[in-house]
């Protein structure tokens, strides 16, 4: 019955993350503020995300992160180089799961 | 169609994926494909889920619970604020795209211009559903099906860091968003190095003081 009650708990506490801005005063959504913030906080969100979603990485112990390094340069070169995301995100990907998966067995 | 289904091919990789591994980490504990299919369904938040697999076998107290998911969720926030004037365009829409926007999908509306996307409700409306669906999916096979397999490919998530990277390289190449999106980057990376795992909370409140000081920037070039 508790597990119900967790589910639950999960489900209302992302609602709320999830749907916090359209419950915000209207003078807010209208304000300058909130304009500046629309225009550079995705970017600045992505920062974040790379962070978030790169963090486990254990960097003490071989490879020692050397694999998603490689994998990042590849990623970033691709889309400087040749500005198509899912071409980037394809490359990274192939070159680091090799590398992981295959290379480094 | 065929195009918009490209676009989501790097995430329906991963929450096929990562749904699978989650769908059969929830079987493995005594909750069946119900369990992880509703929870992959109405939660739809795959580092909450993840969490809530261990506080569901700790029988945690409901209400910690809610803090805690409310913490890893945080994040969510900063989607919100950002997709904010795009949704506000979509009528009865935004409260099932906003309660959709995973950190993928917010990564996906991104990777395309505003202005090259024909008809935005639409391609909003579908990117969150196809999203939706493939971790559903995944979840519910892991549950049945996850302890057939046997192979593993080990770290897919690497996609993920991939789609966030990219992106953020394309952003950063418009000249305006260069500084935001550096400072954004290195305000993270010094959260991180100083608080560990609790770093969200500290690197969100940084990029937010961070936003202010660029707002009253830009209203005294305004002013000049």
């Amino acid at each position: 019955m508790n597990s119900i009650w967790i589910i639950l708990a999960g489900v209302l506490a992302t609602v709320i993350t999830r749907l916090a801005v359209l419950w915000l005063p209207k003078k807010a959504k209208e304000s300058k503020f909130l304009f500046t913030l629309s225009k550079y906080l995705p970017v600045a969100s992505f920062g974040l995300l790379i962070v978030y979603s790169i963090k486990n990485t254990d960097i003490s112990s071989p490879p020692y992160g050397f694999p998603e390094l490689i994998g990042l340069i590849v990623v970033i070169g691709f889309q400087l180089w040749k500005d198509n995301i899912l071409l980037s995100i394809a490359s990274g990907s192939v070159i680091y799961l090799l590398l992981v998966n295959v290379i480094l067995l | 169609m065929k195009k918009i289904l490209l676009h989501t091919l790097p995430v329906m990789i991963v929450y096929l994926s990562l749904g699978f591994g989650y769908g059969l980490l929830m079987q493995q504990n005594g909750y069946g494909w119900i369990w992880a299919s509703a929870s992959s369904l109405f939660v739809f938040a795959g580092a909450a889920q993840y969490a809530l697999v261990s506080l569901l076998v700790a029988s945690a107290n409901p209400i910690s619970v809610f803090f805690l998911i409310l913490v890893i969720n945080a994040r969510h926030l900063f989607y919100g604020i950002s997709m904010y004037s795009r949704y506000q365009k979509t009528g009865r829409y935004k409260w099932y795209l906003m309660e959709g926007l995973t950190d993928e999908t917010f990564g996906i509306l991104n990777s395309i211009p505003e202005d090259d996307i024909e008809n935005p409700t639409k391609f909003y409306f579908l990117v969150t559903i196809l999203n939706h669906s493939y971790w559903v999916l995944g979840s519910t096979l892991g549950a049945l099906i996850g302890g057939v397999f046997n192979i593993q490919v080990v770290g897919l998530e690497f996609i993920l860091v991939a789609l966030f990277t990219a992106i953020f390289v394309s952003m950063v190449k418009k000249k305006d968003l260069l500084v935001p999106g550096i400072c954004g980057l290195l305000i993270s990376l010094l959260s991180f190095f100083f608080f560990g795992d609790q770093f969200i909370i500290v690197a969100m409140i940084g990029i937010v003081l961070f936003m202010v000081f660029l707002d009253g920037r830009k209203m005294v070039e305004k002013h000049e």
